[in-house]
């Protein structure tokens, strides 16, 4: 079996200051030299991959491997106690303050707790953290009954945590499904959705309803993003970001709820073709992540992977190659659970673009194989674009004898997943005519421009084609043949951002 | 408000024990502050450790300081299951703030046990909102779905018994 590599993950993940904290508050139980469970801790520290039959021989436990468990998992709560002493994260400190009141059950220790007990229920209050609040209750309450005015509160806190679970699961339930066009047509007259309270929403008692609204508004947001009602997206984008500025000291407590408002704007921005206004929204989320020293690693990676196709669908690939390590590195942290395979379709299907863009064939084709042959398949559109964006660099780096032999495959793999639509027939045809007859270069150009009317005339009103096209640009690559420049520049000028600042 | 009296009157009516337990405690986090600081901080525990010394020459920080981290050694000493549980959960969103969701998924798992044991709803409550944020993250497949109207009923299950615990209608 092998070894658990929690502790090792976890002592990677320690920022320089973290590492201080702990090396500083260990020696509790030293009586001389180190302590067995930092011995431990500086080995895993300095290996770059978890080795632990190495730090077994190491640190003499190969007799003594029951020890050893016992000393790796002393290790790994002696970390987590001293992260959580010195965590900032609002809820953290205030169920530490509601740990240091609970005490008070303690008779001696009550006199003394009551200025803590009084802040802890303040801020539970402020933060609109009910069950931390009740919780508070419970030990003020322990000694006496409550009176009528707690009494209400209390009711008012429950009645909030149960329209709360209400909201909570619409914006589960709406965000893991609204992939799926059924699920997405009839959303609105789901029982979920006809049963929104609305004049809850609107009651005038904001200290209770904050949570209810923002995954209210996130849920709708959702729905119409995903119904490509844009106009409306807007509209709730907007009452979002106005309860942002409302209670700014929500956005530490729900910052997830906070991200998911501004990487929606940056999308539906792309989306709208506004890609200056979609930078700026990336890079203001991206500031607010540093500032506040918060987001993690699949935060920043999403981030990444929306600034990329943002700059690729514009034409800015020279862009992107400036931020690829970064994504790279994002992307290389991420748990295995998070290394769906449909981020791994995009990640390798946004590099290949990013290569393709600023000239790089061979490491472009490169990653499109790594779809292609790993039979990454989660967006078949993705996979069909792959194989097309394939061809367009055989063609491209003059390999017309692979070509030949790759496009009847490709062909077959688009049929298979009922892509090979009227622009794509088009494209294969014209490839095939490519190989067969060698063309000049005036013969070419003017294959070229029958190829682009015919696919313009294609996609101008199949919106399923449009669809597929946003994956790359086919049209805009033609154009980049017809009028002898590059694709970037194509996309540089068919976005309206010639200079996007 | 001078909380000098407060931290001195804690302070004498520990045990021996718990007296001994802070010692330590009090040593091993003082390492991490600033020359200074420890210096005071020490000063200050010492007089209120030997009541005959005056303790009014020092800052109300310090007095406010010390006492924080005599309460913390202490919480620290009385751990229970329920603030166990209660530490498990910070933990949890420690560990998820880094990327480690499948070891906050565990951690999840004990505080659950914990909570379950000393019928806390209020932090069961709050362990289930965890496990549904964790969980959105997964694919929508049908056992996936499932697990989710789980967690929610369970919610609403909890929510039911808080509401009887403190003795109101919702």
């Amino acid at each position: 079996m092998k070894p658990s590599e929690n502790i090792f993950d976890l002592i990677k993940s320690l920022s320089g200051k973290e590492i201080e904290y702990i090396l500083k508050t260990s020696d509790l139980h030293k009586k001389s030299g180190s302590n067995n469970y930092m011995m431990l801790f500086h080995e895993a520290l300095s290996q770059p991959v978890y080795n632990e039959k190495e730090i077994i021989k190491k640190l003499g436990y190969e007799n003594n491997l029951n020890n050893f468990a016992f000393t790796k998992n002393y290790l790994y709560h002696f970390i987590l106690n001293r992260l959580e002493e010195i965590s900032q994260l609002p809820q953290v400190a205030l169920r530490r303050k509601i740990n240091y009141a609970s005490l008070s059950r303690h008779k001696q220790y009550e006199p003394f707790l009551q200025d803590i007990l009084k802040e802890a229920e303040e801020e539970a209050f402020e933060l609109q953290l009910f069950d931390n609040s009740l919780s508070v209750f419970e030990l003020q309450l322990q000694h006496k009954k409550p009176g009528a005015d707690t009494v209400a509160r209390i009711k008012k806190m429950l009645q909030a945590k149960k329209s709360f679970v209400h909201y909570r699961k619409l914006f589960a339930l709406v965000r893991l499904k609204h992939h799926q066009s059924s699920f997405i047509r009839d959303i609105l007259k789901t029982p979920e959705f006809k049963h929104v309270y609305e004049e809850e929403l609107l009651e005038s008692d904001s200290n209770y309803n904050f949570n209810h609204k923002i995954f209210f508004y996130l849920a709708k947001g959702i729905v119409y993003y995903a119904t490509k009602d844009y106009e409306n997206g807007t509209r709730i984008r907007n009452e979002l970001i106005k309860l942002w500025e409302k209670y700014p000291h929500m956005i530490q407590v729900r910052f997830a709820a906070y991200y998911n408002t501004f990487y929606n704007k940056a999308l539906v921005l792309s989306n709208l073709g506004q890609f200056g206004e979609a930078v700026n929204a990336i890079h203001y989320l991206r500031t607010r992540m540093e500032e506040m020293n918060r987001g993690t690693l699949f935060q920043k990676y999403m981030l990444y992977n929306l600034l990329i196709d943002v700059y690729n669908s514009c034409g800015y690939f020279e862009r992107s190659l400036e931020v690829i390590d970064e994504y790279t590195h994002f992307r290389q942290g991420l748990s295995y659970s998070e290394n769906t395979l449909y981020s791994d379709q995009q990640f390798y299907f946004y590099l290949a673009k990013v290569y393709y863009g600023t000239g790089n064939l061979k490491e472009a084709s490169r990653h499109l194989n790594h779809i292609i042959n790993n039979e990454l398949e989660y967006n078949a559109d993705i996979t069909c674009m792959a194989y097309v964006l394939s061809m367009i660099i055989y063609f491209e780096g003059g390999k017309t004898d692979v070509l030949e032999y790759r496009l009847n495959h490709a062909q077959r793999q688009l049929e298979k997943r009922n892509c090979m639509m009227g622009s794509l027939q088009l494209l294969t045809k014209f490839l095939k005519n490519y190989v067969n007859k060698q063309p000049d270069t005036a013969e070419l150009k003017r294959l070229f421009i029958k190829l682009k009317e015919g696919i313009e005339s294609n996609i101008s009103e199949d919106i399923v084609q449009q669809n597929l096209l946003s994956y790359f640009d086919i049209a805009a690559w033609v154009t980049s043949k017809v009028e002898n420049c590059s694709l970037a520049d194509v996309l540089k000028k068919q976005s309206g951002y010639p200079d996007l600042g | 408000m001078n909380n000098l009296p407060k931290t001195v009157s804690l302070f004498s009516g520990l045990s021996s024990s718990e007296k001994g337990y802070l010692k330590k405690y009090f040593k091993t986090r003082l390492a991490v502050l600033s020359p200074k600081r420890s210096e005071q901080f020490q000063e200050l525990f010492n007089s209120i450790e030997d009541k005959n010394r005056a303790g009014d020459k020092f800052l109300p920080e310090t007095i406010d300081g010390v006492f924080m981290l005599l309460v913390a050694g202490l919480e620290e000493y009385h751990k229970n299951d329920t603030t166990l549980a209660r530490s498990y959960i910070n933990q949890v969103e420690i560990l998820l703030e880094k990327n480690l969701n499948t070891q906050a998924e565990k951690l999840l798992a004990k505080a659950k046990k914990l909570s379950r044991k000393c019928s806390n709803y209020e932090m069961l409550y709050e362990i289930i909102e965890w496990q549904v944020a964790i969980h959105s993250l997964k694919a929508p497949t049908d056992k996936n779905m499932k697990i989710f109207d789980d967690y929610f009923s369970e919610l609403e299950s909890i929510l039911q018994k808080q509401a009887e615990n403190f003795g109101v209608k919702v």
